[in-house]
């Protein structure tokens, strides 16, 4: 017992040294130096949406005295954390961001269904029919990636004050719907066009040979095999119109069908320094996103990548 | 299947597409550059004077030179980061997670980010000296740890130096008793239970013991008589010195210098009144000796040094008056002690606030420089690694040599894409500034002009057209290097 109790540090130490001797300090310190950074790196870019999730927890009088980290100090007493941003923020009709949310909702799954369904509808036709100025359309078509949007919103908001698309009681949401359905066209296209002109020329020349018509073609063959592409493409025009401020402050009329940026950008104006709500509403704008970010993050890196020069 | 048949069913399957992009971006973009030669609302032909706003009005210029500066620092930020963060990745076990965290503002709005980073540069106004101001932005917070002019602790130090008896456990004593008081009047007045009361008498002497070392109190905790810590610690001192300093104004002066500058401005302001009044002085003569008389008092105070001019009206009583001291006051404390360093108001100071935006929006896009970075970097055979290595070559010849060449491709797609993104910046400068305080840029100044006061048509279609002018020929060479990219694979 003894024997053993003083032999073994002894023999671990001579081990210790043995090891130490061994290890090539010239590759093991760059090996530190780039772990840290990284953790540092990460660290930095996480902290600051860390703070603001934290900060929507707690008690508007602590927010206003004292920084969000020192929640730290005792981090396990939960009587200092809070649900009454949420529920002020979300249910108080000066605030009013579930509305938001819910026209967020309202917005975004139309504006992402219809571009998608008439874009993959234009692709198949410019992939797998013939006609003339096929390739002419085309272009002129995805050449509109190229305008900034800037570029068409007097002319195109003037056309809808004059159709009445504007400030329409019944249907408050068509100017958006409409907006996003056209501003998400060409780069739908352009990518789906590449993608169904990729599937298997032999499906679809067997198909043809069976008698079967161009829609039966294009529901039956062409959407279904193209469901990664459209997938990618979901996810990112969906998440672009959710996260849209520019497009909503243009074509959304009042303060009611305001969208969740539309909002939160308001109450930044005008609560100022009340950061208990400011970081509730913030983080009811970003909780879906995070949601479909953590989820279904393949898709989402690839759908974000593929669009990046949009708008 | 015949042309005819086919032709209309293409017209069924293009209809829609056609028709909106035709009358959401063919049509409007035309009609946006005629509007640009038209008058505010759009009536009448005025040649080129939207133009000529658009080009050099004052706002527009700052635009400029801001999408400049954001052009080069944006671009640069993103991909130097997203470069650096996809190589360090590369070498980590955790890779997989540590992209996720950097991608993840991709996820959220512009203005979420906005929000979060108007968070980060929160300023608290600083405080005084004894009742310090916290800052709860991380950045104020870290410039400033909790307000660095002097604490309790600081000036008992300055007083000590100067033999001046001041207990700190009799300091700490009155702030409990002040304290203990308030906590049992809030409970009696229904602001505060019984048993959170308790709790906060429990920790009080530890609380107030801290404060008078030099600690900031729990400010978790709320302290009704918080307010008043700093008066009755100085009230405490000043019996103190009642008792056992009679009648040495001098070393008071010497400890705390600014108690003894109040009574001589004060007694000099009234001498200098009443020598107007009785036109035994000129009226400019005393604004300037005003003006000079706080500069003037300390200078005598702490050096001795008589002022020079004339006009001074009690200057032969100044050394009475400093005799005749008999207690410090808060405001001469807080101003001895004050070192006047104060939080940084990242988002108004011009000069910073720039940068300030514009690591926002690096924030939220290195995430993508470095994930389509880090794809193209996994894609280097590794056999060119293994030859350099073999050959002897180190890392940093190893990364400028083999590994910059080949994502050469890949980084001029990532940097012109970065650098169209940059000419549109709009939302991250309507939420945090709307364009104030010099940080305008072409984007906000286009919505600015459609949308606030006037509704200047012409000039926004004008904008819109210098901002396409300036997009399209880095769009296309972005779209024709990706087409190459892509053809090479």
């Amino acid at each position: 017992m003894t024997t053993a109790g003083a032999t073994a540090p002894v023999q671990r130490s001579a081990a210790l040294r043995e090891q130490l001797g061994s290890l090539d300090w010239r590759r093991l310190l760059p090996r530190t130096f780039l772990q840290a950074s990284v953790i540092v790196l990460i660290i930095l870019w996480i902290l600051p949406t860390f703070g603001l999730f934290v900060s929507s927890f707690r008690q508007a009088s602590d927010i206003s005295s004292s920084g969000w980290w020192t929640v730290f100090r005792t981090p396990l007493d939960f009587t200092k954390y809070t649900l009454e941003n949420y529920d002020a923020v979300i249910n108080n009709p000066n605030y009013d961001m579930g509305r938001a949310f819910l026209n967020s909702l309202i917005i975004a799954i139309p504006a992402t269904v219809l571009p998608l369904f008439f874009a993959a509808s234009a692709a198949y036709a410019f992939a797998w029919m013939k006609f003339r100025g096929r390739n002419i359309l085309f272009v002129v078509l995805v050449g509109m990636l190229i305008v900034p949007l800037q570029l068409t919103f007097i002319p195109v908001l003037r056309l809808f004050n004059n159709v009445g698309i504007t400030n329409n009681e019944y249907l408050p949401y068509l100017g958006i719907w409409i907006a996003h359905t056209g501003y998400g066209l060409p780069y739908a296209i352009y990518l789906l066009r590449n993608y169904m002109g990729s599937l298997p020329r032999e499906i679809f020349e067997s198909a043809f040979l069976d008698g079967c018509s161009n829609r039966a073609a294009f529901f039956r063959l062409a959407l279904p095999l193209s469901v990664p592409a459209i997938a990618s493409l979901v996810i990112f025009q969906f998440l672009w119109v959710w996260n849209d401020l520019l497009v909503a402050l243009i074509y959304v009329g009042g303060g009611r069908y305001a969208p969740l940026t539309y909002a939160l950008s308001g109450l930044v104006n005008s609560l100022g320094q009340d950061w208990q709500l400011l970081t509730a509403a913030a983080f009811v704008s970003m909780f879906l996103p995070l949601i479909v970010f953590l989820a279904l993050q393949r898709f989402f890196v690839r759908g974000l990548l593929a669009g990046s020069v949009k708008g | 299947m015949d042309t005819q048949d086919q032709r209309s069913g293409a017209a069924v399957f293009l209809g829609p597409a056609v028709f909106l992009l035709f009358v959401l971006m063919v049509y409007p973009s035309l009609e946006t550059i005629r509007l640009s030669f038209m008058d505010r609302q759009a009536e009448n032909y005025i040649g080129f004077e939207n133009y000529q706003y658009a080009l050099t009005s004052s706002k527009m210029q700052e635009a400029f030179g801001n999408n400049l500066l954001w052009l080069v620092v944006f671009t640069a930020g993103t991909v130097l980061f997203g470069l650096l963060i996809a190589t360090l990745a590369d070498r980590v076990r955790y890779e997989s997670f540590a992209k996720a965290i950097i991608f993840l503002p991709m996820a959220i709005s512009f203005v979420g980010a906005g929000v979060i980073w108007k968070f980060v540069y929160d300023l608290n106004p600083p405080g005084t000296p004894l009742q310090p101001g916290n800052q709860i932005g991380i950045l104020n917070a870290m410039i400033l740890p909790f307000d660095p002019d002097g604490t309790l602790n600081d000036a008992l130090n300055v007083l000590q130096a100067q033999g001046i008896p001041a207990n700190r456990d009799d300091l700490v004593n009155a702030i409990i008793a002040t304290e203990s008081t308030a906590l049992q009047e809030a409970v009696t007045a229904g602001d505060l239970t019984q048993e959170r009361a308790d709790q906060l008498l429990a920790i009080l002497p530890s609380a107030a013991n801290d404060y008078v070392s030099g600690k900031l109190p729990p400010s978790d905790q709320e302290w009704p008589a918080l307010g008043q810590w700093p008066r009755v610690a100085i009230d405490t001192i000043n019996t103190t010195l009642a008792e056992q300093l009679e009648g040495s104004g001098r070393t008071i002066c010497n400890a705390i210098p600014y108690t003894c500058v109040y009574e001589i401005e004060d007694a000099e302001e009234a001498a200098i009144d009443s020598a107007v009044a009785a036109n035994e002085l000129d009226a400019a003569r005393a604004d300037d000796l005003k003006d000079g008389l706080g500069a003037a008092a300390l200078a005598y105070v702490t050096r001795g040094e008589r002022p020079a001019g004339e006009g001074w009206q009690t200057v032969d009583q100044w050394d009475s008056i400093i005799g005749g001291v008999k207690e410090i006051n808060l405001r001469g404390v807080n101003n001895t002690l004050d070192t006047g360093r104060e939080p940084i108001d990242w988002i108004r100071q011009e000069g910073i606030n720039n940068f300030a935006l514009i690591i926002v929006a690096v924030w939220i896009w290195t995430g993508f420089c470095m994930v389509v970075l880090s794809a193209a970097l996994k894609a280097i055979p590794q056999e060119l690694y293994e030859a350099a290595r073999v050959d002897g070559a180190n890392e940093f010849r190893i990364f400028f040599s083999i590994t910059i060449p080949q994502l050469m491709p890949t980084l001029t797609v990532v940097t012109t894409t970065m650098i169209v993104n940059v000419l549109k910046v709009f939302d991250i400068v309507y939420v945090m500034t709307a364009g104030n305080f010099g940080t305008e840029v072409m984007a906000n100044r286009m919505y600015q002009e459609m949308y606030s006061g006037n509704r200047e048509f012409g000039h926004a279609s004008a904008i819109a057209v210098v901002l396409m002018l300036v997009i399209i020929p880095v769009m296309i060479f972005n779209i024709s290097q990706f087409r190459k990219q892509e053809a090479q694979r």
